[in-house]
Parts: C-alpha cells; sequence; structure tokens
C-alpha cells in the first residue's frame, strides 16, 4: 500500500497509509475499535473505494481493479458463510466460480486438512462457533488466493477456543505459504499472529513491525499455582506462572504495556525496572524510545506531551503484570 | 395415530351437529340442508362442479403466477438497487393495503364481462405482497455474505440467482402464503360479479334459485382448494428452506 487516502462514513478519513506485505507472510493490523481496521480491509479488498494512492498485489496495481477480479479472500468478522449451502457447497462455491477443475477432490482435501469432513453436509446454522469458523478458513483457502484478509475473525469465540482455532489457522496458512493480513484489537492475539505489526490509530498508521519486548530472567521462585517471582538484575518481576518446565525463561511484555516515567515510584513497586533512554524517535502521538536497562534494550513509547517532563539519563520503567507472560526456552509458553 | 383421531373428532362432531340441526322439524331444509343432502348434492353436481373448479383454478393460477413471477422480479430489482427501489416501493406501498376486491368495479368498466377481470384481481392482490417481501428480503441479506461472493468473483447475475434468490426466499415464502388463500378469494368474488363461469358463478347461481344444498357443495370445495394450495406451498417452502430447519 502507497500512500492511501480512504474516506468512510464510520471511521471519517485514513490517510497517509503506507506499507508492505512480504509474499507469504503474516501481517497482523493492530489497533483500538474504530481506528479504521476494517476500512483499510475493506479498501483493499476493493468494498470501498479508495481517494488518493496505490494498493499492489503481487506487484500489479489493483487499486481500481473490481471487487470480483482481485484474487483475494476475506474472512469477515461474522464468517459470512452461505446459510442456505452445506458446509460442502460453502467451500465448492468459489471454485465453481472460478470454473476450476477436480472440485470434488479440492473440497474433500481442504476439509480433511482443517478436519471438518464429518461436517460437510450439514448447513451453517447447525454448526458451533468454532466449526464455521474452520469453514470460513476452508472456503478461503481452497482457492488458494493471493492475499488472505481477515477481520477479527476469531473474536466471537471463547478464550480456549480462540486459542485453538489460532493455532489450527496457522497450522495451515503456513503450509500454503499464504500471505495474509489479519486485523486484530488484542496486542496478545497480534504478537502470536504475526511477527508484522501494522498499528492504525484514529485512521492513521502509527508503527510497523514487532515491539515484543523481552527480557532473560536470571531465577525464577514459584509464590502460587498462579503466580511466579522473576529475577533479573537486581529488578523483581511477578508474572503469570502456568504448568510446565524450562531450563531457561524469558518474560514477555508489549510496548502498551509500559508505564515510563522519571519520577520514582511513591512506594517501592513489584515490576518497576530503571535504566536510561538511548534513542528516540517521534510520530504523531507518541514518542518511541529504546531505554537501556543494564544492558537489555526494551523499547516503549510516551505520549508527545509528557516527553518533555522526562529526564532521558533516569526513568522508571513499570510493566503491567497482566501485560507479562513467562515463556521457557525449551517448551515455549508455559 | 391418536393424535389424527383427536384433530378429527371435532370436525365429526361439527357435522354430526350440522346433520342433526338440518333435520330439526323447525328449520327449512332450502334454508339449511342437512350435511348428508350436501353430500349427494355433491355427487349430482359433480360434472359441473368439477368443470367450473377448472375454469377458477385456471384464473387463480394465472394471475397468481403472475403476480409472483413479476412481484419476484421487480421486488429483486428494488432490492439491489436504490433507485429502483425509491421509484417502485413508495408506490408500491400506497396499491398494497387496497383491498384487490375494490378493484374490481373498475376493472369491469375498462375489460367488460371477461376472462381479465378476475386475472388481473388475483394479480393485483398476489402482485404487491410478494413484491414488497422480496425487497424486504433482499435487503435483509447480510451485506457481509453479498461482499463475500463478490470477493469469490461472482458475477451480478450469479450472484442474484444463487445467494441473493435463495436468501430473499423466506420473506418471499410469507409473501406467498399471505397472498395464496386471498387469490382464491378475489377470483370467487370477481366471477361472482364479472363471469358467468367458475366457483362464484356457481355461488351466484345457487343464490339465485335457491339453492343452499349447491351454495354448500361450492364453499366446502373452495374451503378444501385453499387448503390444497395452502398445504403445497408450505411443503415447497419446507422443500426449499432445509437451511432453515
Amino acid at each position: 500500500m502507497e500512500g492511501l487516502k480512504i474516506k468512510s462514513v464510520s471511521v471519517g478519513i485514513l490517510e497517509n497509509i503506507s506499507c508492505i506485505l512480504e509474499k507469504g507472510k503474516v501481517g497482523v493490523l493492530l489497533g483500538p475499535n474504530g481506528a479504521g481496521k476494517t476500512t483499510l480491509l475493506n479498501a483493499i479488498s476493493g468494498i470501498i473505494p479508495v481517494k488518493n494512492g496505490h494498493i499492489y498485489l503481487n506487484g500489479k496495481e489493483i487499486t481500481t481493479v473490481p471487487i470480483e477480479e482481485r484474487d483475494i479472500s476475506y474472512i469477515f468478522q461474522n464468517l459470512a458463510l452461505f446459510p442456505h449451502l452445506t458446509v460442502y457447497e460453502n467451500i465448492a462455491f468459489p471454485l465453481h466460480i472460478k470454473k476450476e477443475e477436480n472440485i470434488d477432490k479440492k473440497v474433500l482435501r481442504i476439509l480433511k486438512k482443517v478436519d471438518i469432513l464429518a461436517l460437510k453436509d450439514r448447513y451453517p446454522l447447525k454448526l458451533s462457533g468454532g466449526e464455521k469458523q474452520k469453514v470460513a478458513i476452508a472456503r478461503a483457502l481452497v482457492t488458494n488466493p493471493e492475499l488472505l484478509l481477515l477481520d477479527e475473525a476469531f473474536a466471537s469465540l471463547d478464550f480456549e477456543m480462540r486459542k485453538f482455532i489460532r493455532a489450527e489457522f496457522l497450522k495451515v496458512i503456513k503450509e500454503f505459504s499464504l500471505t495474509t493480513l489479519i486485523v486484530t484489537h488484542d496486542p496478545y492475539e497480534a504478537e502470536e499472529l504475526g511477527n508484522n505489526i501494522i498499528k492504525i490509530r484514529q485512521g492513521k498508521l502509527v508503527h510497523t513491525g514487532n515491539d515484543v519486548n523481552r527480557i532473560k530472567v536470571s531465577s525464577l521462585k514459584k509464590v502460587t499455582k498462579d503466580i511466579a517471582l522473576a529475577e533479573f538484575d537486581n529488578f523483581s518481576l511477578i508474572v503469570p506462572f502456568g504448568p510446565g518446565k524450562s531450563d531457561h525463561y524469558y518474560v514477555e511484555f508489549l510496548e502498551e504495556d509500559l508505564y515510563i516515567s522519571s519520577l520514582r515510584p511513591p512506594v517501592p513497586t513489584l515490576n518497576t525496572l530503571r535504566g536510561k533512554i538511548i534513542s528516540h524517535k517521534e510520530d504523531a502521538e507518541r514518542v518511541h524510545v529504546k531505554i537501556d536497562i543494564n544492558g537489555t534494550i526494551i523499547k516503549g513509547n510516551i505520549p508527545w506531551y509528557m516527553w518533555h517532563e522526562i529526564d532521558k539519563d533516569d526513568v522508571y520503567v513499570i510493566i503491567k503484570y497482566r501485560g507479562t507472560k513467562l515463556k521457557g526456552v525449551n517448551d515455549g509458553n508455559l | 395415530m391418536g393424535r389424527k383421531l383427536n384433530s378429527l373428532l371435532p370436525i365429526v362432531l361439527f357435522l354430526l351437529i350440522w346433520e342433526i340441526v338440518g333435520r330439526l322439524p323447525t328449520v327449512p331444509t332450502y334454508l339449511f340442508p342437512p350435511f348428508s343432502s350436501v353430500v349427494v348434492k355433491f355427487f349430482t353436481v359433480k360434472g359441473l362442479l368439477l368443470e367450473n373448479i377448472f375454469f377458477t383454478l385456471f384464473r387463480v393460477a394465472l394471475g397468481f403466477v403472475i403476480g409472483t413471477v413479476s412481484g419476484i422480479t421487480l421486488g429483486l430489482l428494488a432490492g439491489i438497487n436504490e433507485k429502483a427501489n425509491q421509484l417502485m416501493t413508495p408506490i408500491a406501498s400506497i396499491i398494497y393495503p387496497i383491498p384487490s376486491i375494490g378493484w374490481i368495479p373498475v376493472l369491469m368498466i375498462w375489460f367488460g364481462i371477461s376472462n381479465s377481470v378476475p386475472i388481473i384481481a388475483i394479480f393485483i392482490c398476489s402482485f404487491f405482497p410478494v413484491f414488497l417481501n422480496t425487497v424486504r428480503g433482499v435487503k435483509d441479506i447480510d451485506q457481509s455474505i453479498i461482499y463475500a461472493a463478490k470477493t469469490m468473483g461472482t458475477p451480478k447475475t450469479c450472484l442474484i440467482r444463487k445467494i441473493i434468490l435463495p436468501l430473499a426466499l423466506p420473506n418471499i415464502f410469507t409473501g406467498l402464503k399471505l397472498e395464496s388463500g386471498m387469490a382464491i378469494r378475489t377470483g370467487v368474488v370477481a366471477e361472482m360479479l364479472a363471469i358467468p363461469s367458475g366457483l362464484g358463478y356457481l355461488l351466484m347461481k345457487g343464490e339465485s334459485l335457491i339453492d343452499t344444498q349447491l351454495i354448500f357443495v361450492v364453499l366446502i370445495a373452495m374451503g378444501i382448494i385453499s387448503l390444497v394450495t395452502d398445504y403445497t406451498i408450505r411443503k415447497v417452502e419446507v422443500k426449499l428452506l432445509t437451511w432453515k430447519a
């Protein structure tokens, strides 16, 4: 996307949107509700027109190409399954439209791949939320599109099912090497889904790239079944703990979960680190900083109106407990 | 079996009461004939009745089919195209509440004593509920379903045939069920006033000859036709809308 300007009734004007999503990679469009994420997806798919700028897909400009002629699959937030068609017919539908051969073989293959072969004769109204999700994914993948768009497609599921479907989805799109752009408002979902995070806020692209901070833990002490105390340098971090064991641990957290200040917390506070700002970069709303904590670099951001109050050589970084994640080197998530 | 018997029992009871009341010495047979004499009358006028049922059904079917097909076609157009909707829906909304029977006198002036009167009256009665329900059905379709089909490359005609029309069907059937009984009633009234054939004509003949047995035979025939029509439409609806069951 290059210098896109989009006018939308619901979120106003999106402008100066430029970013590149590499072929075969998963990009995550992250932002709060009303930021313009769905509008951007709608513009890419051709549902709404672009005022200015260009959209390219595999080197070919598609800015003015009609919606029917872009080779894009779009999984809507409500999944948009055809309720009057069975699971099989839903998945076969795009193949019939594209007049492809061996439709039966292709449909059965994808049904097996996403593990819904037993549901092939059912209608969407008779499926659970997770099953519908799998059908939508199968329908989107069956034509092997050049780009797959997902608009908060996991949002309607409960926590456990969301985690499961997300993992299954990632497995399948990796296998298909599909270029995918996923919309979410959940930073943790964004982190799990892709390493190319595109942030959007009030119709503007804020920042691109992965901004997950990672600190190596020197020792870990279990406090309760669910909480552990992680030591890092001379600092102590309270982090969520779960079953599983590892030789080495890391604590991970996102930029959003940091509070940066030059004022010492009034009472001794856990999850507070101390360091100095070594670099900074400003955008329309925030100043993005890199902070050196005794040799470990973490990334954070400060609202621009607070920037002049910060003593760059001595800052306190407070990490939200809920924002932390403990990860083991051997077995991944705990 | 038990449930069927239970539902038949009130009907048997009703016919029994009818028979008893019709045979009361105080009730003249020419005003209120017993049920058994109506059955005997049916066998006497069987040929005449079937011939006139055919005339009525032919007119109802023709008006109903033309009204339904044009109602669905124009309803789809108005549902898809906002300009067509703005042009047609206000007019339809004004004409729809006018009872179709009300059109018969003016149709008689325009077309005289001819088949056109009941057929056009039935057309008016069929067209508007189907048209308005089709428009509503198309408008009620979730837009993301339409966009999903479009992103798959679905051409417009295929989109209408494979997605829009099937998804508007539940609303279309609401209109069809509303109009089917009404179409028969309108047809019969038009025949009573404007045509010397059909069930409406037989009713008027029964009235002029004070032949209440004939009138009851025709009324029972109309009831059975309405029941069969309603049953057929419901069966077709269940068949076409299996996905909703």
